[in-house]
Parts: C-alpha cells; structure tokens; sequence
C-alpha cells in the first residue's frame, strides 16, 4: 500500500513538472456578479454573432473582457493604455502603422497566442463592416507576436488606436476558416454589395462552435448558464490565470430590479447597475459600500431648433439660467449625478485633459441665476403675463410638449425636474413620457419640441465626447430625410463662416495633443454660448461593493474610478488578483 | 325594430322605473339592512369625500422639498410621521397629499371606463345570445380577435398615432379592448337562460328582446355584472398608469398613477421608510374596491328579491 | 358533405382558424409599426454605450442581423407566410440565426408548468371558497374572504411579487431568495425522480404562488356572485321544495350552474397560460416564454415576437372554442350555435 502511494506520489510530481500551467489549482473564490445574459438557445458562443458572449444578451462589456481579452485597457485619469494581451503598442515612427506586439501565452486549450489570431479576427471583422476598418488597408503578422495595423490614408489617428486596442482579439484555432473564406473573398476583390459577401456573413452568423476558447482567465460553456446565474470557470493557460483570486465567477441574471434583492441579501458582492437612490439607501442600511464610478453620460434637455422659440439664443440661454442644475441632478438620480459645472459639450471631468486652459477660462458657467435668465428672456422680446408666464410681442405663451423616456428612471426623474422648474419660471411645457425607443425615433424625425438624451459619452476622445447629441441628433449625424435637432451646423460666427460638424471630426484628428486641445476648446466656446442643447447633468452609478464578501476597493476618489464600464477599474483590479474575496 | 317593438320597448322601459320609484322605500332599507352593505357604502362615501373635499383641507406639496433631505441620507423619502402620516415621496413631498389630490381624475376614468364595458359587453352578449346565428358568430369572431390581438404593440403602435387629453377617450378605448371576457359569460348565460321555459315563453308571446333582456336576463346575472364591473374599474385604473407611461396621456401631477410608476421606479420597495408611495396608492385602489363589493351586498338584496328571504 | 359544412364543430373550427390567421396578419404588421426596429435599437446600443458613431454602428449592424429594413413589408409578409405553411416560425434577428421554434419550445414548457400550476390551484380553491361564500352568505367565511378577495385582487402581481420578495425574502429571511431564483438548480439532473420534480416544485414556489395570490380574489368574488345569482333561481326553490339534501343541492344543482359564467373566463386564462406573465418570469428569473416575449419586444425582434404572440393566438383561439363546446356539456339545454335550425 505505502509502495503504491509512493508511485503516486512520484507520479504526481512529474505530472506537476512536465504540465507547465495545469497543475496550478484554480483559487477558491467565487465572484459573485451580475449581468442580464441570455438563455440559449438564444445565448450561444459565437464571438461574431448577436446573442454571442460579446453581445449585451451574452456576458456584456465588462465581463466578456475577462474570458476574451482586447489588446488594453485605457486609464481615463491618465490617457494611456495599459496592456492586457499586448506587450507593446504604439504607432510606428511615421504614423502610417499601428504596431502591436502580443504577449507570450496561451489560450484555454494550450495553444499559443499569435499575431495571426488578430488577423483572423480582423479579417472576420472585415465581412461584418468593423468601424476599424474605416481606418485600415490591412492588418498583417509581421512575426508569431507582432501584428501591424496598416492605415488607409486618412485612417491614422487616437480614433484608430482606441478600436484597435479595445477589439476583442477571437482565437483562430476556432475561426481561421471563415478567416480563410474571407480573406479569399477579399484577394478576388469582391465588395460587401456582392452576394459572396453578404452568403459569408451569413455563414459567419450561423457558426456555433461548441467551446469557448479564452485568452483570459475565465470561460464558460453553455452548459454553465443556468436559469438565474451562469457560471465563469477559471481556466488555467491565461496569462492572468496565475494572479486572479476567483475560481468562479458567478454572473446573476436580471436587471435593477430583480437583482436588488440579491444584492441586499450578500447573493451579488458587485453589481453595475444604475440602482435609484431608495435602492442606494438600502444599501447603506445593509452595511454595504458604494463606489461612485461615472456612467460616462450624462442627462441633456434637447431642443428642436425649428420651434418657436428654441431658435432664439437667448431664450436657450435663459433656459441653460433657468434651471438649478443641481436640484436636477439630485432629482437624476440623487447623489449619483451631479449638476454640469463647466457646460462645455465634455464631461466635466475630461475638461482638464481635453481642452486648453484660456478656453476653459472663458467657458460660462450658467451658475442657477433666474433674474439673469429673466433678462435674456426681455432682450428676446417677452414679458411675463398675469400668471407670471412669458408670453412674446403677440401675446403667446410657450406651450409645448417635452417628451421623456418612461423606462429611463434618471432621464424621466431629470425631465419631470427640468419641466417643473422651468414652468414655475414662465414657461407652459406638458410632459409626455413615451418609451424609450419611439423617443429615440421621435428626436431621430425632429418629432418633438423638447426632450432628453445623454450627452458626452463612454469615449475618452473630444470628438466623440461632443458628437452627442449635436452631431448624433441633428441632421448632419442622421440618415436622409431626418432632421433631429435642426441646429444649424454652417452659420457665421463672430464675423467668420464656421462649420461647426467639420470642426466637431476634426478636434481630433493628428497627434498634435495641444492643438486637439485648441480645437476642441473652440468648440467648447461656440456650443457653451449657443446653447444648441442644455448639459444637465452627469451621472454616475453608485456600484454596491460588498466588502464581507470582497475586499480590495480602493478608496473613494481613486483615480480609477474616473472610467466607466468598459474600461472599469475593476477589469485591472480583478486580473491583478487586488480584488479578492474578504478575509483572504 | 318595428314601430310597435319601440312602443313596447319604451312601456317596459317605463314600467321598469315605475317599479323602482314605487319600491323606493324597501330598496333604502335594503340598503341599510346590509350591515358589511352599509359599511361598503360607507367607504364609497369616504372616497367622495376624501377626492372632492379632501383637497379643501389639505394642501398640495408640488414643489420638490430638497430642504427635507435628512443628514446622511441618499433620498428624501421618508417614513411616516406624526407631520406626514404617510411618509414623503421621491421629492421630499407630503404622500397623503397626494392621495388627497390625486385621486379623483383616476377613480372617474375608471368609474367611465368600468360603465361603459360593461354596457358594451352586456349589450353584445345579450344580442349574440339571443340572436344567434350570424350576428353570434360575427360578435365572437370580433371578441376573439381583441382578445387575441398583442395589446402592448397594439398601444405602442396607438400611442403613435392617437394621443388623449381627455377622459371620455381613455375610457373608451379600454371599453373597446376590455369588454370580450365580460361579453363572452354574458353570452354564455343568455345561451343557457334563453331555453328556460319562461325566456321561450316570453319568445312566444312576441314580448321583444329589449324585454326579455331587462326582465329576463339581466336581473338573473346582475350581481355576476356588478362583480365584473368593479374588477373592470380596477383593470382600468392600472391600465390608465400603462397608459401614462405609453405616451397616450400627458404626466400630470398629483396621480395615483404617477404614485405607482414612479415609485415603483425608484425601487420604493427595495426600502421600508420608501415604500409608502407606492403602498398608498395601491391600498387605497384596494380600499375602493373593498368598499365597492361590500356595496355590492346591499345591491344584490335589491336587485334580486329573491335572496332577502335569505337561504 | 353538406351535413359536415353546416355543422357546428366545423364552422367553429373554420372560424378559429380564420381568426388566428387575420390575428396573425395584424400583428404580423402591427409589431413593424411598433417605433424603432432591431436594427436602430442595436445601433442606439452601440452608439449609446461605445460611444461609435451613427454611421459606424449602422454599418456594423446591418451585417450583424439578417434583416433588410427595406424589404417590403408585404414582401417580408408573403416570405412569412409562406414559411409558416411550412410550419417553420424562421429565425431569431437578434440572436443571429436561432430558430425561433427552437426558443419556444425551449421557454414554454415553464411557463405552461408554472402558471398551469396556479391557474389550476387559483380556480379549483377560489370556486371552492367562492361557492361556501356564497351559501353561508353573511357569515364569518363570506366576511374575512371577502376581504381578503377584495384587497389581494386590487394589488397589482408586480406588487405582491415585490413585497414578498422584499418583506418575506430580504427583511425576515423567511425564504431564500436566490436560492428560489430560476427554473430547477443548476446541474440538477432532468428525470422522472422524486428529487427533480421537488426541485422543480420549489422553484416554481414563488411565481406560483404570486399567480395564486394575484388571482385567486377574482375567482372567489366571481364565483360567489354568480353562485348568488344561481340560488335566486327557482328551479333551485323547486329542487329545495322537494327535500332535496343541502349537499347534493349545492353540488349537483347550484355549483354546476354557478361555473357556467366562469367557465369563459376560465377558457380565457387557459389561453393566456402559454403567454405566462413577462413581469413575475423577470423579477423570479424563471425561465418561461413571457421573459422571453419582452427580450424579444425590448429588441424589436420581429421573428421572435411573432412566433410567440402566434402561440399565444392559436392557444387562446382553440381554449375558447373548448370552451364552447364545453358548456353543452356542463348545461345540456344550451344549443350550440344558437340558431334553431343548424342541429
């Protein structure tokens, strides 16, 4: 018997000597999270399809990046990239490529990362019209870790780079043959109008294989998503297999409200959701912490410029006097939001990095002022009637219809306070709450008079921080026949002819950051005292983290927390092995 | 309809309201007698009260009462008081001020919508029952397809289209898309009513549908009706807030309606000191209906002779 | 041949099958008028959320599903059609490529297993009660039940379901609420074991008896009323007249009777059994058919949706038609049909 468990024993020690990363054990934790997956059959693994683990009905933008990891990760606090799968990243010396050299390890099934699996998922990417490609003529290994990202002519740019380094890079072992299809597609010099293209895409969408390889250090099988959670098993060939403390990480199906319970109950330790301020207090009676992390939007009071009087400056103006945003705010979503300080088209805590310090100087502030609004709304011609509402030279008051998404708790609770407030200052607006998607639709025809949306947005770049809504929602960011907003993007100001969309693409172009910077607080200038649309607020999700359960959170006010979802502090916490479980 | 079933229509019309106005007297003790009767007309009464007097003894709280956020607190809800009996809502504002005022828009819509589908649904049931046949099959046909048809797209779809500002509309609309299920018993009953000996008998005499309907029919099922009447008041009170939310009516403070959206909305019952904007209002609905099918005893006691000698 | 086309069941079944198809059809463009299509509200998503552009998301989208925009409606309507003769509901937009008849039958019997369950627990105890309500009139049952019947129906079933999992789940700790969450335990073998079919029992606890609770007052004041206006009936006065025994007399004669209305509303609710409730399937993470429906309708998942509210349609369709050929069972003296001269 002793001789036998000898042999084991000696078994056992080779085994751990000759099977590199095997051996290693998964940790003991669970994770436990939430996201609203999918049940297949409508969840299924293709990485390239709706309803695949990258889709929102699949793991969403968090968690995907834990099983299938994109080359880094960007630090809003600092804009840089960090590493995840790259080892080094960077434009070459004449900014013509992208240069991209992937770290030394492995997919779940042992199988070495290569250049090639980004060519593979480029080429892929190519068939289903990437965004990336705007940018790129070709993406190519140069060597087994090196790929190149070959820009079009007027491709190179910060816009490029953020693609290229948040794309989720897919395995070849799983996709190279459609890879294969589509790169022959591409050297017979079809185009996505030919019907080869359009049977290949096809082709893509019905793919379903039957593993989930990963690159990080979790995965899953479809057999793991269960009725009310699913499960991400740890996975011992990632890179970040030896650093992260979960053995499991367990992902609770349901939105706000069905996961409340759970939260409260110590069932979810993290959770993303944007939970009411009702919910947050709860929380807090249950001994639960929470971390401010920015959504990255925030609420904004869109006009239509072709309704009387939303095309007169100054009445928007006075608007922008009129409302506290800070009662706003809270009316948002209590302390998770917080009123716009700078009203420059950028989020208020992107303003120092984006924009040039005498633009930043000149931005007015719209500090809560209704005798200043009161005034603007005299020198546009109106003056108030018996009941103290303003009515013009002809005697009409402005009576129009504001119209707010019913789903979206903070827009409606931000709308319901934007139209009290400027009711109670003169105007006569009635609230129509609709659901969200005929919102959408109705500001997309230019159907409305007054609405809400988000305004900046979850990319760090100025140009992408501006372009909503006055680009999204106005006619020049909207297909044909559609008009949106209506504000005039060509109009003459301060003696000179602008182009305000041209100027909105350009901010960012180049590799000049200082002139980025110059344009953009241009810009910043001319949306902060034209007042196309009204930057209420910013908002923020109070994210319970439950520290009998997790532990390593940093304190309130680290710079992490200055990014949203896709780039969450946690993402770097978790593969780190920071954030582990409590009394580990 | 000949002239002559008109004429007799009309007689039997008018003899109906002669044989209340003379039975006036035992239909007040009837009333009375009831004593769960009694107490449900009582609390109809409350709700008259509270919705039209109500607002002249309390005042609205409209404006949002940020001073009333509590040191350390992350909402201004708050539990009840001996100031706020029934705690703050969302925006720090007096909840039973909102009962108060916000009641009555939504009782009166419903109270229409409820009247006028039961009209519509006995009207219909009566007449498939009755008649049979084509008409039958034609009303079926038409109450299967509402009943079949997606409501939800079906009100997105409205809600593009048609947008109300006034009561009369709702309530309409919800008598258009409620009334098959009602109609569907009626016409059941009317079936099983209509080859009674004394329904064929007054088929014989040549006595008039109108009449065999208001004699014959109705008083057999009346307290069936009143019973789906008020379960339709009900069904239209939550469907009014879905209608709120579709866009088919304008948010307009103070509701019942808003109450329960946006309270439930902002997770009131994920914490006790929140939960009272949504509770009032549905406890409230629940009083009224409480109230309405107590009074429903005193009712069947005067519409069906029959049961005051009691089993 | 003649005897066959005039006869009852016939027309009826005609009739059904005229109605699923003009409720198809209407539907079929109804939820294409709906605002926002799968397309745009994946591009709001990418947009939204990503922060691309309108354009790069437009783009990226319209290889993603295999929807074209453009098509027709009536084009996409004849494609439709003329797949469904072929008994085939198509394919998923927004889960690329899934059949849709794969989604229903993956999600329905969840939904026919938790709200049969309590449809069948809610009539059966809500008549019973209703029925002794009705004959102790006045008494202390008819009194309690009739407030406990008239407060719980006034509740809306998001509400009940909320406080019980608020009050009995989070603040007593009375039932273990994630524990109870989903259709069965994960890893649970599927089988005809003692063990499963608990298992099963007691994740369906919470969505059955919400459904209960949330109905079974409407049964009870139902049943009572229309037991009421049974007992003024005279045959019920003869029958008593002569010396019938109570028991039989309420069984036999008043019960029977008394059903009758609720036997529509009872073919109606069995109808809408396969739609289940979208609300409690969401809040209790329950795998049935009604989550799935508004999933579906959130995304404008025009395939999807249609397959499902087609199931819904033929169910509701074939339980009324049930039901009419029930009441000549239950009350021999109605004719079916109506008119005199089809029998």
């Amino acid at each position: 018997m002793k001789r036998i468990l000898l042999i084991v024993a000696l078994f056992a020690l080779v085994a751990v000597g000759f099977a590199p990363a095997a051996a290693q054990d998964a940790p003991d934790g669970i994770f436990p999270g939430t996201w609203p997956y999918s049940l297949p059959p409508t969840h299924h693994l293709n990485l390239f399809a709706a309803g695949g683990p990258h889709d929102s009905t699949g793991i969403g933008n968090f968690y995907r990046q834990l099983v299938v990891m994109p080359f880094g990760f960007y630090r809003w606090d600092s804009a840089t990239y960090e590493g995840l799968l790259a080892e080094s990243w960077g434009f070459n010396e004449d900014n013509t490529k992208y240069v991209v050299t992937i770290k030394e390890g492995t997919w779940s099934d042992g199988t070495p990362l290569t250049a090639n699996d980004a060519v593979v998922t480029y080429a892929i990417g190519r068939i289903l019209n990437w965004a990336d490609w705007n940018y790129l003529s070709d993406v190519v290994a140069v060597d087994d870790r090196t790929v190149e990202f070959i820009f079009n002519e007027t491709g190179a740019g910060y816009t490029a780079e953020r693609l290229i380094m948040k794309t989720r890079i897919a395995p070849a072992a799983t996709y190279q043959a459609l890879a294969d299809e589509a790169t022959a597609l591409i050297a017979a010099g079809k185009t996505s109008d030919d019907q080869e293209w359009t049977d290949l895409a096809t082709k893509i969408a019905e793919f379903r294989p039957d593993v989930l390889l990963a690159s990080g250090p979790y995965t899953y099988s479809l057999e793991d998503i269960g009725d009310s959670y699913m499960t991400l098993h740890w996975q011992p060939n990632s890179i970040y297999s030896g650093s992260v403390q979960f053995g499991e990480i367990r992902l609770w199906q349901g939105e706000t409200e069905s996961t409340t319970p759970l939260v409260l109950n110590g069932d979810i330790a993290w959770a993303t959701n944007v939970y009411p301020p009702a919910t947050q207090q709860a929380f807090v009676d249950a001994g639960i912490r929470l971390v401010n992390v920015p959504l990255g939007y925030g609420a904004a009071l869109l006009m239509q410029h072709d309704t009387y009087p939303f095309n007169i400056k100054e009445v928007r103006q006075a608007m922008a006097y009129a409302i506290d945003r800070d009662e706003n705010a809270f009316f948002t979503n209590g302390f998770g939001a917080t009123g716009t300080e700078y009203m420059a088209g950028v989020l208020d805590t992107m303003v120092s990095t984006l924009l040039d310090a005498d633009s930043i100087a000149k931005l007015n502030h719209y500090d809560f002022d209704v005798d200043r609004a009161a005034e603007l709304m005299e020198t546009a011609g109106f003056t108030r009637d018996a009941d103290g509402k303003w009515v013009d030279a002809e005697g009409k008051r402005i009576s129009v219809e504001y119209k707010a998404p019913a789903e979206f708790a903070d827009f409606l609770g931000a709308s319901t306070n934007a139209v009290e407030q400027l009711n109670e200052f003169g105007f006569d607006i009635t609230l129509r709450a609709i659901p969200w998607q005929q919102t959408a639709e109705d500001i997309r025809q230019g159907n409305f008079q007054l609405s809400v949306w988000s305004w900046a947005g979850g990319n760090p770049l100025a140009s992408r921080q501006f372009f909503g809504p006055i680009q999204r929602f106005n006619y020049v960011g909207l297909s044909d026949g559609q008009k949106g907003m209506n504000f005039p993007m060509e109009f003459e100001y301060n003696g000179e002819m602008i182009n305000l969309d041209a100027l909105i693409n350009d901010v960012s172009s180049g590799f000049d950051r200082d002139a980025q910077a110059q344009r953009a607080g241009r810009v910043a200038l001319i949306l902060n005292d034209l007042m196309p649309f009204i930057p209420l607020n910013i908002i923020s999700a109070a994210q319970p983290f439950n520290e009998s359960i997790l532990t390593g959170a940093p304190a309130d006010g680290d710079p992490l927390y200055a990014a949203p979802l896709d780039d969450a502090w946690m993402l770097k916490l978790l593969l780190e092995g920071v954030v582990r479980p409590a009394g580990s | 309809m000949s002239a002559s079933a008109d004429v007799r229509a009309v007689l039997s019309e008018k003899s109906l309201v002669q044989r209340l106005s003379s039975g006036t007297r035992g239909t007040v003790r009837a009333l009375l007698r009831n004593k769960a009767g009694f107490l449900g007309f009582l609390g109809v009464m409350f709700f008259i009260i509270l919705t039209t007097l109500g607002p002249l003894v309390i005042p609205y709280e409209g404006d949002p009462r940020l001073d009333r956020l509590r040191p350390g607190a992350r909402s201004l809800f708050a539990p009840p008081s001996v100031e706020h009996p029934l705690g703050l809502d969302v925006k720090g504002r007096d909840v039973l001020s909102h009962i108060v005022h916000g009641g009555g828009p939504l009782i009166l819509t419903a109270l229409e919508a409820g009247i006028l589908t039961t009209i519509v649904a006995v009207a219909l049931g009566a007449a498939a029952g009755l008649l049979g046949g084509f008409i039958d099959q034609i009303i079926s046909a038409a109450s299967n397809f509402i009943l079949t048809i997606p409501q939800f797209p079906l009100l997105l779809v409205l809600a593009t289209i048609v947008t109300f500002d006034n009561r009369l509309g709702m309530a309409l609309l919800l008598a258009v898309l409620n009334w098959p299920t009602l109609m569907r018993a009626v016409r059941a009953q009317v079936m099983s009513l209509k080859s009674r000996d004394y329904v064929e008998a007054a088929f014989a005499l040549d006595l008039g549908l109108w009449h065999i309907t208001t004699r014959e029919v109705l008083p057999n099922m009346i307290s069936y009706i009143v019973v789906n009447m008020i379960f339709t008041i009900r069904s239209a009170m939550y469907f009014i807030i879905a209608l709120m939310f579709l866009g088919l009516v304008p948010l307009t403070e103070p509701d019942w309606g808003m109450m329960i959206f946006i309270g439930k909305q902002q997770g009131s019952l994920s914490n006790p000191e929140a939960a009272w904007m949504l509770l009032a209002p549905v406890l409230a609905i629940a009083l009224f209906q409480l109230s309405l099918v107590l009074f429903t005893r005193s009712l069947e006691e005067v519409f069906n002779p029959r049961l005051r000698q009691g089993v | 041949m003649r005897k066959l086309i005039r006869s009852y069941t016939f027309r009826t079944v005609v009739q059904g099958l005229i109605t699923i198809w003009a409720v198809m059809t209407f539907t079929f463009f109804l939820i294409r008028l709906m605002p926002g299509n799968p397309a745009q509200i994946k591009i709001d998503e990418y947009v939204d959320r990503y922060g691309m552009s309108e354009d790069q998301a437009r783009q990226q989208v319209a290889t993603l599903f295999n929807y074209d925009p453009d098509q027709p409606v009536f084009e996409q309507y004849v494609d439709y059609l003329s797949d469904l003769v072929r008994f085939d509901l198509g394919r998923s937009l927004t889960s690329t490529e899934t059949p849709v008849a794969e989604q229903i039958l993956r999600f329905l019997p969840w939904t026919l297993f938790s709200v049969g369950l309590a449809l069948l627990v809610a009539f059966s105890l809500g008549v019973l009660v209703g029925l002794a309500m009705a004959y102790w009139r006045g008494g202390l049952l008819d009194n309690v039940m009739t407030v406990f019947a008239s407060v719980i129906y006034a509740i809306p079933d998001y509400i009940i379901a909320l406080l019980l999992i608020m009050v009995a789940g989070v603040q007593l700790k009375l039932i273990p609420v994630g524990e109870l969450y989903g259709g069965s335990t994960q890893g649970i073998e599927p089988g005809f074991t003692v063990e499963y079919i608990l298992d099963l029992l007691k994740h369906a606890f919470l969505p059955v008896f919400t459904y209960v609770l949330a109905t079974i007052g409407g049964w009870m004041l139902t049943m009572k009323s229309s037991t009421i206006s049974t007992l003024g009936e005279d045959y019920i006065t003869v029958a008593r007249a002569r010396g019938l025994p109570e028991r039989r007399l309420l069984t036999a004669y008043v019960g029977r009777n008394a059903m009758l209305p609720l036997m529509t509303r009872l073919a109606i609710s069995i109808g809408f059994v396969v739609g289940g409730s979208a609300i409690i399937e969401t809040l209790f993470l329950y795998p049935g058919l009604g989550r799935n429906l508004v999933l579906a309708i959130g995304l404008r998942d025009y395939t999807t949706m249609q397959g499902i509210f087609l199931v819904i349609a033929i169910s509701v369709v074939v339980s009324n038609i049930l039901a009419d050929l029930l009441y000549g069972w239950l009350d021999p003296r109605v004719r079916l049909g109506g008119d005199k001269g089809t029998e």
